[in-house]
C-alpha cells in the first residue's frame, strides 16, 4: 500500500518535527551561551564560559536573579498554603456556591496575562499602592494559585475519608489530623503544587512588567528589556541559568512524586 | 374545610422549610465558608476589583499630561477610547494581525500535535512514555524568555533556518518582524499545551475500535480517517479553545520577534500603559476588548466546530 507508507512516513516526519521543536529552543540558547564571540554566528567554533562569566559579573542581573528566585520562593509558598486549604475544603466539604467558588479561583487562567497586569496596575494606581513590591508578589500569587489548584485538587480528592475518621476516633482533634494525617497523605500534590508555582512566578514576564519597580526588577523583565536592544549571549548566559534551574526542579519532582503529578496542569 | 386544610398544609411546608434552613445554618455548616474567605477575599480584591476598575475606566475620559497636574483620566463617561479603537489605524495595526495570528499558529499547532498526542496516548511502553511526558512538561516550565531568545537566534537573518534554506537553494527570508516569525513562535508555544489536551482526549477513546475496523478490512489511513478522528472530535474542540485564547493573548513573542513592525493586541496594551504615551483609559479599552476577543472567538468556533458535528451525523 503506497498511501498507506506516504501516511506512515508523513506522520513520522511530523513526530520528530513536533519533539525536535519542542527540545530545540533550550539547546539553541544553551550552545549561544557557550559561543565565543559576541556576534551570534551559529554554530559556534569554539567554546567558552565568557558569557557566563559576564552574567554572573553582572550586579544589577545578579540582583534580578536574586530576586526572582526570593520572590519565586515567597509566591511558591503562599499558593501552596491557599492551594492546600482550597482543595482541602472543595473536595472535603458539600456546601452551597461550591461550583461558583471553584469558578472564581480558575477564572485567573482564561483571564489573559497582560490584561490581568493593566487591570493591576490600573487598580494599585488607583488605591495610590504605586510601585511595591507587595503588588508583585499579589499579582504572581493570582497567576499561579489557579495552576497550583488543579494540581493539588487530586491528591484531595482522591483522599479516603476514612483515614481522617480514625483519627478523630482515637482522639486527635482537627487540626492534629490536618497535619498529622492528611498533609502527609498529600504531600506529592503539595510537592508538584510548589514547583508548578515557583515556575509560574519564575518565569512570569507579562504580568510582571506591569507591576515590578524600575528599581526591583524580576529577571524576565530585565532580560526582555535587553533583548530589545539586540542579540547578546549574556542574555543567552542567564536564560541557561533559569534552563538549569527549571530542569532541576523537574527531576526533583520526578524522583520523589514522579512527573504525572503534573499533567493535570492543562484541563479543559 | 378543604381550602382550610390546605392552608395548614401549606403553613406546615413553610415551618419545615424554616426549620431546614436553621439547620444549614448551624455552626458545622459554617466552616467551608469560613476556611474559604480569606481566599474568596484575595481574589475578590485583588482579581475581580481590579477586573471592573479596569472595565469602568475603559469609559473615562483620557487627559493629556499636563492638563490637569497630577491627573491622567477624569471620570467622566465617554465611549471614545472604543470608538477610538475601532478606527482603521488600531483594527490594521492590531486587531487583524492578532486574529491572523491566532487561527494560523493555532491551525499549524493543531496539525503538529496530534500524531505525539496519538502516539503518547497509545503506546504501551511506559518508558517512551515517560520521556514524552518530561519533553511536554520541560517545554511548559521553560520560560517566554527562553523561548523568544531562541527564535530570535533560529529566526535570524543570518540564522540557522535562514542557511538552511539557502543550502537548499532558496532565498533568505526576512522572518525577524513578519507575521511569519511570529506565527512560527506562536504555534511552537502552544504545541506543548495542545498534545496534553489532545492526549487525554486520545486516551478516552477504546482501541478495540480501531482493532474492529482493522480486522473488517480497513486500512490505517481509513481507520485513522473514519474512526480514530471523529470521536478524538471534541478533544480537537478544546485543543482549539485553548489554542485561540492562548494565542490572543501573546506579549513576549510579538515583541521580540515582531520588531515593532508587526504587532498584536498585547503590544497595544503594553505601549499604551508602559510606553512613553500612558493612556490608561484607552489601556484598560484595549485589555477589554483582547479579552472579550479571546472569550467570543474561542468559544464561538468551538460553537460553530460542535454544530458542524451534529449536523455531519
Amino acid at each position: 500500500m503506497l498511501i498507506e507508507k506516504i501516511a506512515k512516513a508523513f506522520v513520522t516526519f511530523l513526530i520528530v518535527l513536533t519533539l525536535s521543536l519542542l527540545i530545540l529552543i533550550p539547546v539553541i540558547v544553551a550552545i549561544d551561551a557557550f559561543s565565543p564571540t559576541a556576534y551570534s554566528n551559529f554554530p559556534p567554533s569554539s567554546l567558552s564560559l565568557r558569557w557566563f562569566q559576564n552574567f554572573f559579573g553582572n550586579p544589577s542581573l545578579l540582583s534580578s536573579l536574586q530576586i526572582s528566585i526570593l520572590f519565586a520562593a515567597i509566591v511558591a509558598a503562599a499558593t501552596v498554603t491557599i492551594g492546600t486549604l482550597t482543595s482541602y475544603v472543595i473536595a472535603r466539604y458539600q456546601f452551597k456556591g461550591k461550583n461558583l467558588i471553584d469558578a472564581l479561583i480558575q477564572a485567573p487562567i482564561v483571564f489573559p496575562g497582560v490584561a490581568l497586569g493593566n487591570a493591576l496596575l490600573v487598580f494599585f494606581y488607583n488605591s495610590g499602592f504605586y510601585y511595591h513590591p507587595a503588588m508583585l508578589i499579589i499579582g504572581q500569587t493570582i497567576i499561579g494559585l489557579p495552576y497550583v489548584f488543579r494540581v493539588m485538587l487530586p491528591s484531595f480528592t482522591g483522599l479516603n475519608q476514612s483515614f481522617e475518621e480514625a483519627s478523630m476516633t482515637l482522639g486527635a482533634n482537627r487540626l492534629q489530623t490536618f497535619f498529622r494525617i492528611i498533609l502527609p497523605l498529600v504531600k506529592s500534590g503539595l510537592l508538584a503544587g510548589a514547583i508548578l508555582g515557583f515556575a509560574a512566578a519564575f518565569n512570569d514576564y507579562a504580568v510582571s512588567v506591569f507591576l515590578v519597580d524600575p528599581t526591583i526588577q524580576t529577571l524576565p523583565v530585565q532580560l526582555m528589556g535587553l533583548m530589545q536592544t539586540g542579540v547578546d549571549p549574556t542574555i543567552a548566559a542567564a536564560a541557561t541559568f533559569t534552563v538549569i534551574i527549571m530542569i532541576v526542579l523537574l527531576f526533583a519532582c520526578e524522583k520523589i512524586v514522579g512527573i504525572d503529578k503534573l499533567m493535570t496542569v492543562v484541563k479543559y | 374545610m378543604h381550602s382550610h386544610m390546605r392552608f395548614v398544609n401549606i403553613r406546615r411546608s413553610t415551618i419545615q422549610k424554616r426549620k431546614v434552613k436553621k439547620v444549614f445554618l448551624t455552626k458545622s455548616n459554617l466552616t467551608p465558608y469560613l476556611l474559604l474567605a480569606p481566599v474568596v477575599l484575595l481574589l475578590v480584591i485583588f482579581f475581580l476589583i481590579p477586573g471592573l476598575t479596569q472595565l469602568s475606566l475603559s469609559f473615562y475620559k483620557y487627559l493629556p499630561p499636563g492638563a490637569v497636574i497630577g491627573k491622567l483620566y477624569e471620570p467622566t463617561f465617554t465611549l471614545e477610547n472604543y470608538i477610538r479603537y475601532f478606527t482603521p489605524t488600531y483594527l490594521n495595526g492590531y486587531f487583524w494581525p492578532t486574529i491572523r495570528i491566532m487561527f494560523a499558529s493555532t491551525a499549524i499547532a493543531l496539525i503538529l500535535s496530534y500524531p505525539v498526542a496519538y502516539s503518547i496516548a497509545r503506546t504501551t511502553s511506559c518508558k517512551l512514555k515517560k520521556i514524552f511526558m518530561a519533553i511536554i512538561i520541560a517545554a511548559i516550565l521553560v520560560g517566554p524568555v527562553v523561548r523568544v531568545y531562541s527564535w530570535l537566534i533560529i529566526l535570524g537573518k543570518e540564522g540557522p533556518l535562514n542557511s538552511l534554506l539557502v543550502f537548499f537553494g532558496f532565498g533568505r527570508i526576512n522572518f525577524l518582524g513578519s507575521e511569519l516569525g511570529i506565527i512560527i513562535g506562536t504555534s511552537q508555544f502552544l504545541l506543548a499545551y495542545l498534545i496534553l489536551v489532545l492526549s487525554s482526549s486520545i486516551q478516552n477513546i477504546n482501541p478495540a475500535c480501531e482493532d474492529a475496523a482493522r480486522s473488517l478490512g480497513a486500512n490505517n489511513v481509513h481507520t485513522f480517517l473514519r474512526i480514530t478522528l471523529p470521536q478524538s472530535l471534541p478533544g480537537i474542540i478544546s485543543a482549539v479553545v485553548l489554542g485561540l485564547t492562548l494565542s490572543a493573548t501573546m506579549l513576549e513573542t510579538p515583541m521580540v520577534l515582531g520588531f515593532g513592525i508587526v504587532q498584536m493586541q498585547g503590544n497595544l496594551i503594553y505601549n499604551t500603559s508602559l510606553g512613553s504615551v500612558v493612556n490608561l483609559p484607552f489601556s484598560s479599552a484595549a485589555s477589554v476588548v483582547l479579552i472579550i476577543m479571546a472569550l467570543t472567538i474561542s468559544y464561538g468556533v468551538s460553537y460553530l466546530l460542535k454544530s458542524q458535528i451534529k449536523w455531519a451525523k
